[in-house]
């Protein structure tokens, strides 16, 4: 009885907003799929990075294709070379065809995740820069996460002593940092830490050389006790790379962030509910954190989906600086040798990942903040 | 539940204030931008910062003056019992000493001063003459106008930067076109940071166009017949200056530290002085002689430093109630 009035209720306010569905089974499901606004907005967004895309990769290829000639060293290089001999190696690094194919072959194949052989060591670009780029990962993802944290301590403690020393002192500390160009950085940090006194962290590349292990997966040789040993050998000698660029990395994005996490937090703490919360006698801490620090997060990691792309654009200076192999370094090296496919590969790559932190952040915002309209 | 009276207030009544034509004001009331002046001078940092601009900027133009010596002129004052030659410390001959190549510190970053200055504020102009130009189309026409700026302006926030703007000089720089051949390193450093550094400013001129637009004055405008050129010019533009003014003012920092970091990795012209340029041929002596890296590496620091409190202040200044 109670069901069919159920029923009956459900079917009056048929509207957009009504989630209740009485189709069943894997028609209801397709139906409450279309009708899921989170769903509808990605697919949308989802679209739009495409043209995107495409556009940045049109004016990568056609900047890169106009620098210069591939193989005008090798000719420069070889007098004896004879015109049939170009003529065949152009054939074989596909540099024969016009332009607008190349590049429509080029976009065919990254679509395929095949991005071709590179043109000196004709090998595939994945394996010749996959390590760069869990090296190159593996040092932004951890910066990205101890600036964060600390950003969230310094803005959170700027924007509850407003106006006092606190807040005067890290809204000069985040000046500074901003203004500091990231090769000083990285050089007074090898200079202090080791040059000529302390020699605490070695001044470049990302293991000791020869390494202990070469990477992660080739510890296993069936013992127990040796894997243990030699993991945490690798993981110690890696971290102990690290500590110099991480540290560099962490003063270029540290700025950026607390002044993000302060303006937020300011904003929040003036609205009428963080009132509402005082006065119902709720602690500090909690007003502060579950009230305060929840709402300003939000506005805060969309404008960082925003930066994604500045925050990697640091990459080649810092690498070049602690001569790391990451993709940032091999980026300035290839360009001068004009590798075609690794400098699209490499400026593409970084170009999909700013988009795709970009479309996630925008589809947590919606995701997390019913309010808004799509 | 008390309400507040005339009695109550300790200023003039209402009936005083209300009092008009008894006697007109002897004064002319302060315009915008010198209220704007004034609190910007009230800031003790700013006029450090401004002061600081200052003397980059006289050094810059001073330049030949005062260096003693030609920036590219090796070991100029050689002689063989008085010192001198590679990698001197500093000392009386030569006040921050020489590099590698024996050419006199102090002269190269006296002369690397015009190229810092000169890219930051002229890439930032055009970035900003750009930005404003696109932005203020989209908020004002609306629809498909604004539907292409805005796509445009994602694929231009969107790009890696350094990566885009390394291929861009490389580009620039091999002369492969025929009109291109002739660009100095300056213009060349101009129109690819200017070039690909207008998106933020495009977004926040079409935010801030649409908002006034929506202003009563502006449907007044509208309403006289006024032509589209008038009111962009005559009522839009003047009063979103302010956030334009002061993110440009930001962005001369940016710049600056976007041209070091391209020629400190090499992507510059050897044959210009530069800051990055000087960073970069004293990297192989940071053990020895550390004052070849640092002193042109703070020279950018505190120049940039300077743009940014000025920049800063400049918000503050003009908008005061943000601050608080």
């Amino acid at each position: 009885m109670t069901e069919a009035v159920i029923e009956n209720f459900s079917e009056e306010i048929d509207s957009s907003h009504s989630r209740v569905s009485h189709w069943y089974g894997i028609g209801g499901w397709f139906k409450s799929l279309a009708r899921n606004r989170l769903l509808i907005y990605s697919f949308r967004r989802i679209l739009t990075i495409i043209p995107l895309f495409i556009g940045i990769s049109i004016i990568t290829f056609s900047l890169m294709y106009l620098i210069g000639d591939p193989l005008g060293y090798l000719i420069q290089q070889n007098p004896h070379i004879t015109p049939a001999d170009i003529d065949k190696i152009r054939e074989t690094l596909g540099l024969a065809k016009p332009p607008m194919q190349q590049y429509i072959i080029w976009l065919w194949g990254f679509a395929r995740f095949d991005l071709g052989l590179t043109f000196f060591t004709r090998e595939p670009v994945l394996d010749a820069i996959g390590n760069f780029l869990s090296e190159t990962l593996k040092l932004q993802i951890t910066q990205f996460l101890i600036s964060l944290i600390i950003s969230i301590l310094l803005g959170v403690m700027a924007a509850k002593f407003q106006n006092s020393w606190i807040d005067s002192g890290i809204s000069a500390m985040a000046l500074l940092f901003q203004s500091m160009p990231i090769f000083v950085v990285g050089y007074l940090l090898i200079f202090i830490f080791s040059g000529r006194g302390l020699n605490w962290f070695p001044p470049g590349k990302a293991h000791s050389t020869p390494e202990p292990v070469t990477n992660w997966a080739g510890l296993w040789n069936g013992q127990l006790g040796d894997f243990i040993q030699s993991f945490f050998v690798h993981t110690g000698d890696t971290i102990w790379y690290m500590i110099l660029p991480v540290t560099t990395l962490v003063f270029s994005s540290l700025a950026l962030f607390t002044r993000l996490v302060r303006g937020s937090m300011l904003d929040i703490l003036r609205q009428d509910y963080i009132l509402s919360a005082r006065a119902n006698g709720l602690s500090e801490r909690a007003v502060l954190i579950s009230h305060g620090l929840r709402n300003a997060l939000l506005p805060v990691v969309t404008y960082i989906g925003l930066f994604v792309g500045a925050v990697l654009g640091g990459t080649p200076i810092t690498e070049t600086v602690f001569s790391f192999p990451g993709l940032g370094r091999k980026f300035v090296q290839y360009i001068v040798r004009l590798d075609h496919p690794l400098i699209m590969a490499i400026s593409m790559i970084i170009t999909l990942m700013i988009l795709v932190a970009n479309l996630v952040t925008d589809i947590a915002y919606v995701w997390v903040d019913p309010r808004i309209e799509i | 539940m008390a309400t507040v009276t005339d009695k109550d207030a300790k200023g003039p009544s209402t009936a005083e204030l209300l009092r008009v034509g008894d006697e007109a004001p002897v004064e002319k009331s302060p315009s915008h931008w010198s209220t704007v002046w004034k609190r910007f001078q009230r800031n003790k940092l700013a006029i450090y910062g401004f002061f600081v601009i200052l003397v980059v900027v006289i050094m810059a133009i001073l330049a030949p003056v005062i260096s003693q010596h030609y920036p590219t002129a090796l070991d100029p004052l050689f002689d063989k019992y008085g010192g001198g030659g590679a990698d001197e410390h500093p000392s009386l001959k030569y006040p921050i000493g020489t590099d590698t190549l024996g050419r006199d510190l102090f002269s190269r970053i006296v002369w690397g001063s015009q190229i810092s200055l000169l890219v930051g504020i002229t890439a930032s102009a055009l970035s900003t003459f750009i930005g404003v130009i696109l932005g203020a189309l989209a908020g004002y026409y609306r629809g498909m106008t604004e539907e292409i700026i805005m796509r445009l302006t994602d694929m231009f926030l969107a790009v890696p930067f350094l990566l885009i703007a390394i291929v861009a000089v490389s580009f620039l720089r091999s002369g492969r076109i025929e009109f291109l051949q002739n660009m100095t390193h300056a213009t060349i450093m101009i129109s690819v940071l200017g070039l690909f550094g207008w998106a933020g400013l495009a977004r926040l001129t079409t935010a801030e166009v649409k908002r006034v637009m929506t202003l009563e004055y502006v449907s007044a405008a509208i309403c006289l017949g006024a032509s589209d050129w008038r009111i962009i010019s005559k009522h839009v533009l003047p009063n979103i200056l302010s956030p334009l003014v002061v993110v440009t003012t930001l962005n001369i920092g940016g710049n600056i530290l976007a041209e070091a970091g391209l020629t400190f990795l090499g992507f510059g012209d050897p044959q210009t002085v530069s800051w990055g340029r000087v960073v970069n041929e004293g990297v192989i002596n940071l053990i020895n002689n550390p004052e070849q890296v640092f002193i042109a590496g703070f020279g950018i620091f505190f120049l940039v430093l300077a743009f940014n409190i000025v920049g800063d202040a400049l918000n503050d200044a003009m908008n005061p109630r943000l601050k608080d």
